[in-house]
């Protein structure tokens, strides 16, 4: 009966192309002996279905860990591990794809654990590289510098440009107008720009530019028009590159995860998922900025937040730092502990939020333990100990992180960002700086266009910081007041720094990607 | 000329004949868009056709025919990337090498599995009980039953359908049966000596 069986097993895998290993063989055996005959072949029938559909293979050689894998899937198969609800990704998990411009397709880097935090130079080029390949793809399939269809009326063949690359610009002794250049802005020499690609740089001349919409700063890339004479790029109109929706760049790149998580495709096209979302429609989520936990009022105030919460728990609070008031001394380690016990036992008061919602905790740029480069990593283990002990739901991860809720994709970043941006824009707009600030991220597709003094990046880890494909929020802790702004299908807003202004924070509400203001008022 | 992005990808694909080259993602979607631009532009034409202007009636055939021969080109390229990868399921049995993988596309890696499932499913049918008959074995008649083969990686433990238990070490000749490691010369993991 035995060997007959193992005999149906190697024939079965044989089948189906597949050469299964006697110690698999043996697994299965010891699986399948107790069940009846017909539900065996079922069964078995099953287990090699899901060894295909994982993917595993490398060759036609079946192991035992195969054998294994699919065997606890086909059991959970009610309840699928990689579709979790809420999840908190950290920037040092974040997956790295790579675009490649010979197969027009992005190829996912080796696992992220094998980068170097501290890379070199090299690093830093390909940062650039990375960047500006992201930007050249997604421009260069816009509708504006696609070439014109044969068979289009005469309509559609008018406004067409062509991109052009630097290297083509230096190559010429004549006057050339009307060029469209994607480039990166920098200073090469002192206090003068120059537009650089991947083949050369070209100094530029800002005198009569038509500045269209965004914040410009160094290691922005830009598409600029004009034309170029004697050695000098004149732009006259100097423009961001056009960004794309999520939806346009998943129809090009299919259903690849980019934002990280367990599972390999995008969580966007879970139907499992959005059910959950919607039978929950009230679900929230708060997000506070500045929460300086050494300030009473702040303490105060929190615990009437609280409160007021405690009757319908929100999916999560995320509280982005910094929590002292005060800046960093040798002593703000152990201070930061005792307020974190604090706030933990406060919070133990609301039994229903200890069960039900989880506590994100992003730290901010002037929080003790690391210095300020991006990706952060989360508040050292000393801190959080005591306030994970008391509350288990209590999630302490790294600036910038990202958060997944049911198919909604949200981004968390605690920096002066704006205030950083507006400070070095080589062209400051008058009207509406949240939408510009905006429009800036989501063309730029990168959550820190900014040189590597002011906003100091690992270069290595660029890739963390990533807004392609955009996601569905991008949360910006700012030190500026609290605004909304919606570009692209991507809302970005700011919280506002709670301790600061009227204590106020915004509430996001996921079914209806729809952003309110709240503040907590004087009693 | 019109179609003529269309002809580029059956030319494409025909002058490598002996690899599947990589699914022309760019090509397939420029002749969508010719298409698309064809079709509105046919489609404002007739409808003045009908209002009753004559001259446009040519114009919109030439156009009509554009479309069909685009039409065919896409179908062409799709149907005839299907047999080899159908071709390839033959050959390497149900898990594709690594090269081939990369250069197919999402909806054709699923048509493959699915290919090779109904393929199981049928081979299974034809025999009687638990002989079932497997098709993909001895495409050519075989000389003899046995063949002497050299290992040319470190496989490990081999089970042979008897049962019996050969351990695979780099370098080592064995006797086999030819039905048994097939699929194993056409993974590379044995060679033929002859």
């Amino acid at each position: 009966m035995n060997s007959r069986f193992k005999n149906d097993i190697v024939m079965t895998f044989k089948l189906n192309g597949l050469t299964v290993r006697s110690e698999a063989t043996k697994y299965i055996i010891g699986l399948l002996t107790p069940l009846h005959k017909d539900e065996q072949v079922q069964w078995l029938e099953k287990l090699i279905d899901v060894i295909q559909k994982q993917g595993l293979l490398n060759s036609t050689t079946v192991e035992k860990s195969h054998v294994e894998r699919a065997a606890k899937e086909c059991c959970q198969n009610e309840f699928d591990e990689t579709t979790v609800l809420l999840n908190v990704i950290s920037a040092f998990d974040v997956p790295k794809f790579v675009y490649n411009t010979e197969r027009k397709k992005y190829l996912s880097f080796d696992a992220p654990h094998s980068i170097n935090l501290f890379g070199d130079p090299r690093d830093k080029s390909e940062m650039f590289r990375h960047r500006y390949a992201i930007l050249h793809q997604r421009t260069s399939r816009h509708s504006l510098f696609t070439p014109s269809v044969l068979g289009s009326g005469s309509t559609a063949s008018q406004n067409k440009y062509q991109l052009q690359p630097i290297e083509y610009l230096l190559g010429m002794s004549t006057k050339l107008t009307n060029l469209v250049v994607l480039g990166m802005l920098t200073y090469l020499t002192e206090g003068k720009l120059h537009l650089e690609d991947m083949t050369g740089s070209v100094p530029i001349s800002l005198k009569d530019t038509n500045f269209h919409g965004g914040l410009f700063t160094e290691n922005c890339f830009v598409l600029g028009q004009g034309y170029f004479q004697d050695g000098v790029f004149h732009i006259e109109h100097l423009g961001m590159p056009p960004p794309e929706p999520a939806k346009i760049t998943r129809t090009y790149f299919g259903n690849t995860n980019f934002f990280g998580g367990s599972s390999t495709s995008t969580l966007k096209v879970s139907v499992k998922l959005k059910a959950i979302e919607e039978q929950n429609p009230d679900a929230m989520m708060v997000f506070l900025s500045d929460v300086w936990l050494d300030q009473t009022r702040v303490m105060e105030k929190l615990r009437i937040l609280f409160a007021g919460y405690c009757e319908d728990p929100p999916i999560c609070f995320v509280l982005m730092g910094n929590f002292l008031s005060g800046t960093t001394c040798n002593t703000s380690s152990s201070h930061l502990r005792q307020l974190f016990k604090s706030l933990a036992e406060m919070i133990k008061e609301f039994p229903n939020l200890v069960e039900q919602t989880r506590f994100i905790f992003v730290p901010g740029p002037s929080d003790s333990g690391f210095c300020n480069i991006l990706p952060r990593p989360p508040l050292a283990e000393v801190i959080r100990a005591e306030f994970v002990q008391r509350i288990p739901s209590g999630i302490f991860t790294t600036n910038p992180c990202r958060i997944q809720y049911g198919t909604k994709e949200i981004v968390v970043l605690r920096e002066d960002i704006l205030t950083k941006m507006c400070r070095n824009a080589i062209n400051f707009p008058s009207d509406d700086i949240p939408q510009q600030f905006a429009k800036t991220l989501t063309s730029q597709g990168h959550l820190c266009p900014l040189p590597g003094e002011i906003c100091p990046v690992y270069w290595p880890y660029d890739h963390a910081l990533y807004l392609y494909p955009l996601p569905d929020v991008v949360v910006v802790g700012d030190r500026l007041g609290g605004f909304t702004a919606q570009n692209m299908d991507c809302v970005i807003f700011n919280p506002g720094p709670f301790s600061r202004n009227n204590f106020n924070f915004k509430v996001y509400i996921p079914i209806r990607s729809q952003v309110e203001d709240s503040e907590i008022g004087d009693t | 000329m019109f179609a003529q992005k269309g002809v580029e990808l059956v030319q494409e694909l025909e002058r490598a004949r002996d690899f599947l080259p990589p699914f022309n993602e760019d090509g397939v979607r420029q002749v969508l868009e010719e298409m698309r631009a064809l079709f509105e532009e046919n489609q404002r034409d007739a409808s003045s056709a009908v209002a009753g202007e004559s001259e446009y009636i040519t114009s919109v055939h030439i156009r009509h025919c554009a479309l069909e021969r685009n039409k065919r080109c896409l179908m062409a390229y799709l149907y005839n990337r299907l047999e080899r990868i159908k071709e390839h399921r033959w050959h390497f049995g149900s898990v594709l090498p690594s090269d081939i993988k990369a250069n197919i596309c999402e909806p054709e890696a699923q048509f493959f599995i699915k290919y090779s499932k109904s393929l199981a499913a049928y081979m299974k049918s034809i025999g009687e009980g638990s002989y079932s008959l497997d098709l993909t074995q001895n495409l050519k008649p075989p000389k003899n039953l046995y063949i002497q083969v050299k290992c040319t990686t470190e496989f490990g433990e081999f089970e042979t359908e008897d049962g019996d238990i050969v351990v695979l070490k780099k370098n080592s000749l064995h006797l086999l049966p030819r039905v048994q490691c097939e699929l194993l010369i056409a993974q590379g993991i044995l060679e033929h000596v002859s």
